[in-house]
């Protein structure tokens, strides 16, 4: 025993003191000398016993400090049933679960603090973690009672109790050991065969009798949701539930949480004849078609994820094994009809919304690619169309926020939502090259014309950027993945030199503004050796370079960029650029001359 | 997009890409020699007018550490030129072409001894004179040798910081490697002068290191 706790005559007095000493005392002697008894505390074999005493014996409520002082003896507890639950006898266990019980009891009739109120639950399942079935049969029988009380606490406790299950015993994000996956394993057999049934009857009944009471009938639709994983469908979708579930789409408090339960169903593992009975029957894809939402950012951000899950079922159904020619029919089928949600929720204003589609986006384009190879008929050009000009139009800057402004953060996550946009563009490049190309040509060469024929007002500058940045990203998504192609071997024009052509004679690289600028020169070194077959472009080039578009910008950060990009180019073009020597030299030579005044005057 | 962000480089720093690419565009062969010289020379000019002008002032010590920060980014642009330049051809022909090059260098090279003797307790000076040689030794080759004793008798190498030291074993391996010379004779040359040879006759000859040299 620790020389600290022999000096302590009474320690359940003293550990209150020590507790509430560690909490508000500023003298960091003290602080450390009362933390260290609570720890010895906890390192005692009896150390839970302290605790559960403490816990118990006083009337620690009229305190300030009393919830803390509990809190740190159901922390000690919760480690002993976790770490040492061998070492209690019998009796002991059955004193934890007539405590445990007394002090849900106690919460009912007065309410816990939050946290508190969740740790009792944590104690609660973890005690029937280590006894259900074998020792504790009786486990949801003596649960049950708690509804006895009648109130919307008692019902609310009764739904978290179940919740807690879920997360102790079910939850795949926690890593646990095959011993306690062994132990879980039965936990679920037994309760399928014994409990399930009437938790569920249970739920359903408070969820229609509280269907009024957001707080309660939400928790009920995320323990249907949790549940559906490992215990019989049927159950959760008896009587027509999934009807009940679209009608709380329409209730402003329930709808994500419908939405999400929703989503959990879709998700269940089963064959692929059964999923898509069950998609069929849930008759999901028609409900969410007609579905109409007004200005709802995080619903919508719900329906992509819901359209999602669906998506991505569909999607790994279709590469089962198990599924027969007839299904594989059925699944284009049902494809072909949640198309047009794709298309709509990826087109949303929200990146968010989009990002939650990109797990199906990425099956289906997988999907297509496979189904392509296979024969050319069966999915629609039309279709793949479609999608490039929303992901093209994806890829655009936001008009409204502006640019380089702020701390970059918003900047930088929508770099990240265009390039996992770019990676799908690519995709749809390997499953229809020159679909790809003719697209991309078009949006490019279009903008292009725009500038040139003297639309300079109508064009907005994230059209102008974007153009230059599909142009930018082509190369990567030719499949040959060589080097660019800028002449036939007919002798003919490519479309990558035909838009570069279009670039510098449009003058586009004089639009006002930096992100115009910054990407343009990007091109201009990607695509250098163009200017090798197309030289009567390079005094346009280099005039670019060498005025305000370029090394005398006025924004030093993009003047900076270009300083490195134009030695690139005149690294790569050096062999033509003999005849332009002088007239480079005569404008940069200011550099030369103002090194000084330029980095230590400035 | 941006393998080199603009944002988080210094003024200067992105300026020794402009340099260079100075170096690329006047060293292009389709351009006649003499104008390649006199584009040199030119490009050279300002940084050494203002070495120069810097260096005439009378009291040295009432330089301001601006200005010797100044001299040390003068001496890399000058470096960062030469970088543009192509490498020493060994060839017959090849050395024709790099005595192109040979005066402007040489008198550049003149003007940076002159700034690291009066100079060389700076840190950033010596620095920048490293950088310097180190570009220059690619297009000049080993007549940048000649040289090598000066710059170490003028106090290239006064730190005893490990660092620079380290920093200054690339240039020796370039020297090695590239011109084959044993470079014994430039530290023996700076330590002994009396076994100074002509280094013309050192070129591809492994003389033995002798223990006697050392003692």
């Amino acid at each position: 025993v620790s020389p600290v706790v022999q000096i302590f005559s009474l320690p359940m007095d003293e550990l209150k003191t020590a507790i509430e000493l560690a909490m508000i005392t500023v003298d960091p002697a003290l602080k450390e000398q009362a933390m260290q008894y609570c720890n010895s505390i906890k390192a005692l074999p009896n150390g839970w016993e302290i605790c559960l005493q403490t816990a118990e014996t006083n009337q620690y409520f009229l305190l300030t400090s009393a919830p803390e002082i509990r809190f740190f003896c159901f922390q000690v507890l919760e480690e002993t049933l976790r770490h040492r639950y061998q070492s209690l006898d019998q009796n002991q266990r059955l004193l934890l679960r007539k405590t445990f019980w007394k002090w849900t009891a106690e919460h009912l009739q007065e309410k816990f603090p939050y946290f508190l109120k969740m740790k009792l639950f944590v104690l609660i399942i973890v005690l029937f973690k280590n006894e259900y079935p074998a020792a504790w049969p009786t486990f949801f029988d003596e649960l049950y009672e708690i509804l006895q009380g009648g109130r919307t606490r008692c019902i609310k406790s009764f739904l978290q109790i179940c919740t807690t299950i879920d997360e102790e015993v079910v939850c795949q994000y926690i890593q646990r050991s095959p011993e306690e996956l062994a132990k879980n394993t039965v936990i679920k057999d037994t309760m399928r065969d014994h409990a399930i049934p009437r938790l569920l009857e249970t739920w359903h009944s408070i969820f229609i009798t509280y269907r009024s009471n957001a707080s309660i009938a939400k928790r009920c639709l995320v323990l249907f949701g949790l549940y559906v994983s490992w215990i019989d469908i049927g159950l959760v979708l008896k009587d027509g539930f999934h009807t009940t579930l679209y009608e709380c789409f329409g209730n402003d408090e329930l709808k994500n949480a419908a939405c999400e339960c929703l989503g959990n169903i879709v998700l269940k593992g089963m064959k692929p004849s059964d999923k898509l009975d069950l998609i069929h029957g849930l008759d999901v894809i028609p409900f969410l078609s007609n579905l109409r939402i007004v200005g709802d950012e995080e619903f919508e951000e719900q329906i992509a994820k819901l359209i999602n899950n669906i998506g991505m079922e569909l999607c790994d159904s279709y590469e089962n094994p198990a599924s027969t020619d007839e299904e594989k029919f059925r699944i284009i089928a049902m494809l072909d009809n949640l198309f047009p949600l794709l298309l709509k929720y990826l087109a949303n204003e929200y990146d968010d919304t989009t990002s939650a589609l990109f797990p199906f986006l990425s099956g289906y384009l997988l999907l297509l690619k496979r189904v392509r190879r296979m024969s050319t008929q069966g999915i629609s050009n039309d279709n793949l169309r479609s999608l490039l000009e929303v992901l093209a139009i994806k890829m655009k800057y936001d008009e409204d926020e502006e640019y380089g402004m702020g701390d970059g953060e918003d900047e930088s996550l929508f770099m990240d939502v265009r390039r996992s946009l770019k990676v799908h563009l690519e995709s749809i490049s390997t499953i229809d090259e020159s679909l790809f190309t003719n697209c991309v040509c078009d949006v490019v060469c279009r903008t292009f014309d725009s500038w040139k024929a003297g639309n300079q007002s109508g064009l907005k500058w994230s059209d102008a950027e974007l153009a230059i940045y599909l142009l930018y990203g082509f190369v990567e998504a030719k499949v040959s993945h060589g080097p660019p192609v800028f002449i036939l071997e007919n002798g003919s024009v490519s479309p990558l030199g035909i838009m570069l052509s279009k670039l510098m004679e449009s003058g586009i690289s004089e639009y006002p503004h930096p992100a115009v600028s910054t990407i343009y020169f990007e091109v201009l070194i990607r695509y250098a050796k163009f200017f090798e077959q197309r030289q009567d472009l390079i005094p346009i080039a280099l005039q670019s370079f060498l005025d305000s578009r370029g090394l005398f910008h006025s924004i030093k950060s993009l003047r900076l960029r270009v300083n490195y990009l134009f030695l690139r180019f005149v690294k790569a073009l050096r062999p033509v650029l003999a005849r332009y020597t002088e007239s480079i030299l005569s404008v940069i030579q200011v550099f030369c001359v103002d090194v000084a005044f330029t980095c230590h005057k400035a | 997009v941006q393998k080199i962000d603009g944002g988080k480089l210094s003024e200067f720093d992105s300026l020794v890409y402009l340099f260079e690419a100075v170096g690329y565009l006047i060293s292009i062969e389709e351009i006649p020699e003499q104008r390649r010289v006199e584009l040199l020379t030119i490009a050279l000019s300002p940084s050494l007018m203002r070495i120069e002008a810097i260096m005439s002032v009378n009291d040295i010590n009432a330089i301001h550490p601006t200005t010797i920060g100044e001299l040390s980014d003068l001496i890399s642009s000058i470096g960062a030129i030469s970088k543009g330049f192509p490498d020493f051809d060994a060839s017959e022909k090849g050395q024709a072409n790099s005595n192109i090059w040979s005066q402007p260098f040489i008198t550049t090279l003149k003007g940076i001894l002159v700034v690291l003797g009066r100079f060389n307790v700076h840190a950033n000076i010596r620095e920048a004179v490293r950088f310097a040689l180190q570009r220059m030794a690619g297009c000049m080759g080993p007549e940048l040798l000649e040289f090598v004793p000066s710059f170490l008798s003028s106090g290239l190498l006064s730190s005893e910081s490990a660092k620079e030291i380290i920093e200054f074993l690339p240039f020796i391996n370039q020297m090695i490697y590239k011109f084959q010379v044993l470079l014994i004779h430039v530290a023996l040359d700076s330590q002994y002068p009396s076994h100074r040879v002509e280094a013309s006759t050192r070129k591809n000859q492994l003389l033995p290191l002798s223990a006697a040299c050392w003692n």
